[in-house]
């Protein structure tokens, strides 16, 4: 049983007092030394340097959310896959099958959802 | 002074308990769905830091803890997709997330 | 035979997860879905019976004793007869092919559950049990009520899973390890073993329904469409019984107060489940009241604490899960009212006589099964001297023919609509055999209690 970690708060108290010293100062710095001429095109809100259209609250499609919950499954794939992957060189074959099941499971997950035409845009 | 200090399995604990508390109050509080799903989300984190911790101070060699976080993390994130289908499913119907809304069936 | 084999029966539920999923694709036809999972379940069933009692496998992860093979084979089969009556009648007005899938994988975590013999799996094979249960009760998409039922009965559910598995990172502190066996090993945790427990089994008796967790039931299932109250209500519960007397039988020994806690909960079921089920109009609410009030008898058993009152408790929920889950395939048939039961000994008289005898099992009426599975109870429990308890048990199931006797007052003496559902007889035979099992369980009582208390 490890009684504790230990840890040097000296560096994350550093980090703390430099934190709070940089941020003000740099933010004034570049006030007082920064040329500032405004026009109206440039006090607009920044959308990748086309014209903003309309409100940025606006409703996503819920066609996306097909989409980020398809990407989940992949998500958690990885999840499993790096640890596995990292171990790789030192792995009996029966773990290699395993894996392979578990990722059969995740394709026949998606390959229903294919099949239900959850990939199609609509 | 010294600023070398022993940090005990108490102290994470201690975070993980408050972390915990947090989320259950939120999840009970909350009056967006939503908002109950993420104060869930923080549960589940304050347990994942519990698990990694205590296998950190109880069984270091074997990182149990750790492999316990990593399917909690999974199992929680699948929980949160789905619940979130639920959600969805419902505010096509209805076009609200509130719960106060939701007196349709009553104990 | 290497220990993969053992686990024949959770691959079959496996494929036939998959397969139900893709089966229209080959035979185009709604139900074809079903009835493969049903095959798929027996064929599980027979596997898990062939297979039998096996020793702990996997690293110690998984083991097969007498109350593992007993609920894995009681688990595939109530499964194999639910996809049957699917196949007949479907998921009306939706497609049933998913729901197929979900039984199927229900009941994998369900058999996954009573095995585990560690924490890690534990809780994976709980969440693949729940996962499917509520899209199961959130199946009519296009519902108001099945949704927001549903939504209350996740919402639940992931609480009471978080704060299960907050127990459970705990005891893995002070235990060092997942493993059941060094969890039971582990000295005497005092205060924090106390903390943890009462975090596990706060997550568990809100999963079981008991009382005071017990208020998700009856908005859940009353939103849900009945059929899926007849799965969801009868198969999770049963691994989950049993993955409270495995918890319970490794934890009290550490944390001597729980047994009272379990009273405490029991008494309370008991009382609410009882009381509140008089007013109810709806079977599901009814029948989700009388749940909790079942899971109170359950609990007095495993207040005992005892070989007997665990094996006790684990009869008394599969005595309670048939003719539950064949009165909710009923009530899926005829109508959610109970005064959609009116005229029922009209217009179907085998199913009239049906639901008596699964109603008369649930008060515990002899010579049907519920009578024995009490009896067992109450014999463990008052070897534990809970005398008092066991009183307010045999009360309370005198209070509950009363609402169970409505339900039958409706079927013989109130007329109703005359024209009936359509025969059909997948449907017919899965709530026949229901129905001969309620009847014809009670036989095996003994050895199967006896088989049950070797475990312990």
């Amino acid at each position: 049983m490890v009684e504790s970690v230990t840890a040097d708060h000296t560096v994350l108290l550093m980090f703390i007092i430099v934190g709070a010293i940089f941020v003000p100062l740099t933010l004034t710095a570049s006030h007082l030394l920064a040329p500032s001429k405004h026009d109206e095109r440039k006090l607009d809100t920044y959308e990748c340097g086309s014209e903003p259209i309309g409100p940025p609250w606006v409703q996503f499609r819920v066609g996306y959310y097909v989409y980020a919950l398809l990407f989940v499954v992949f998500d958690i794939e990885t999840v499993f896959l790096y640890p596995w992957a990292v171990a790789f060189d030192r792995m009996v074959v029966f773990v290699l099958a395993e894996m392979i099941v578990f990722i059969a499971i995740l394709a026949g997950g998606l390959a229903y959802a294919w099949k239900e035409g959850a990939l199609r845009w609509r | 002074m010294t600023l070398i200090q022993p940090v005990g399995a108490l102290s994470f604990m201690a975070l993980s308990v408050v972390l915990f508390s947090l989320g259950l109050y939120g999840a009970l509080s909350r009056k967006s769905t939503v908002m109950v799903l993420m104060s869930l989300e923080l549960m589940a984190n304050a347990i994942n830091i519990n698990l990694v911790a205590l296998s950190r101070f109880s069984a270091p060699a074997e990182m149990t803890g750790q492999f316990f976080a990593v399917f909690s993390m999974v199992v929680s994130a699948a929980e949160i997709g789905l619940g979130l289908a639920l959600v969805l499913a419902l505010y096509r119907q209805r076009k609200t997330v509130e719960i106060d809304a939701m007196q349709e069936l009553k104990g | 035979m290497s220990a993969l084999a053992w686990f024949i029966p959770e691959y079959l539920l496996l494929a036939g997860a998959f397969f139900a999923l893709f089966a229209e694709l080959i035979v185009r036809r709604e139900g074809v879905a079903a009835a493969a999972g049903a095959l798929f379940a027996s064929l599980a069933a027979l596997s898990a019976l062939a297979i039998g009692v096996r020793p702990a496998a996997f690293g110690g992860v998984l083991e097969l004793d007498q109350v593992s093979v007993t609920v894995r084979v009681v688990l595939a089969t109530l499964s194999a007869v639910y996809l049957l009556w699917l196949a007949g009648r479907g998921m009306a007005p939706e497609r049933s092919r998913e729901a197929a899938a979900f039984v199927l994988l229900a009941t994998l975590g369900g058999m996954l559950m009573v095995a585990a013999r560690d924490l890690m799996v534990l809780f994976v094979s709980i969440e693949l049990a729940t996962m499917p249960a509520y899209l199961l009760m959130g199946y009519r998409r296009d519902d108001e009520h099945t949704l927001e039922g549903a939504l209350k009965y996740f919402l639940l559910s992931m609480t009471t899973s978080l704060v299960m598995l907050y127990g459970f990172s705990f005891l893995f502190g002070i235990a060092g390890s997942t493993s059941f066996a060094a969890i039971a090993e582990a000295p005497g945790a005092g205060l924090l073993g106390a903390f943890s427990a009462v975090f596990v089994f706060v997550g568990l008796l809100a999963k079981m329904s008991a009382a005071p967790f017990h208020y998700w039931a009856p908005d859940a299932y009353a939103g849900a469409s009945p059929a899926s109250v007849a799965f969801v209500s009868t198969v999770p519960k049963l691994a989950g019984a049993a993955v409270m007397v495995r918890l319970a039988v490794i934890l009290v020994p550490g944390v001597p107060a729980l047994p009272t806690v379990f009273a405490v909960a029991s008494l309370a079921s008991m009382l609410l489940g009882n009381l509140a089920a008089f007013p109810q109009s709806d079977v599901r609410r009814l029948m989700a009241y009388s749940g909790v009030a079942h899971t109170g008898y359950m609990l007095l058993a495993l207040s005992a604490g005892s070989a007997a009152g665990n094996a006790a408790a684990i009869y008394y929920t599969i005595a309670y899960a048939a003719p539950s889950m064949a009165i909710m395939l009923l009530a899926a048939e005829e109508g959610t009212a109970v005064d959609d039961f009116a005229g029922l000994a009209a217009r179907r008289p085998a199913a009239a006589w049906t639901s008596v005898v699964l109603l008369l099992s649930l008060v515990g009426v002899p010579p049907m099964v519920g009578m024995f599975g009490k009896l067992v109870l109450f014999t463990a429990a008052l070897d534990a001297g809970r005398l008092a308890l066991v009183l307010v048990a045999v009360a309370m199931s005198v209070v509950s023919a009363g609402y169970y006797f409505r339900v039958l007052r409706a079927a013989f003496f109130v007329g109703g609509r005359a024209e009936r559902v359509p025969r059909v007889l997948p449907a017919a035979v899965a709530v026949a055999l229901l129905t001969a099992a309620t009847l014809a369980l009670g036989v095996f009582t003994g050895p199967l209690v006896r088989w049950l208390t070797a475990a312990f």
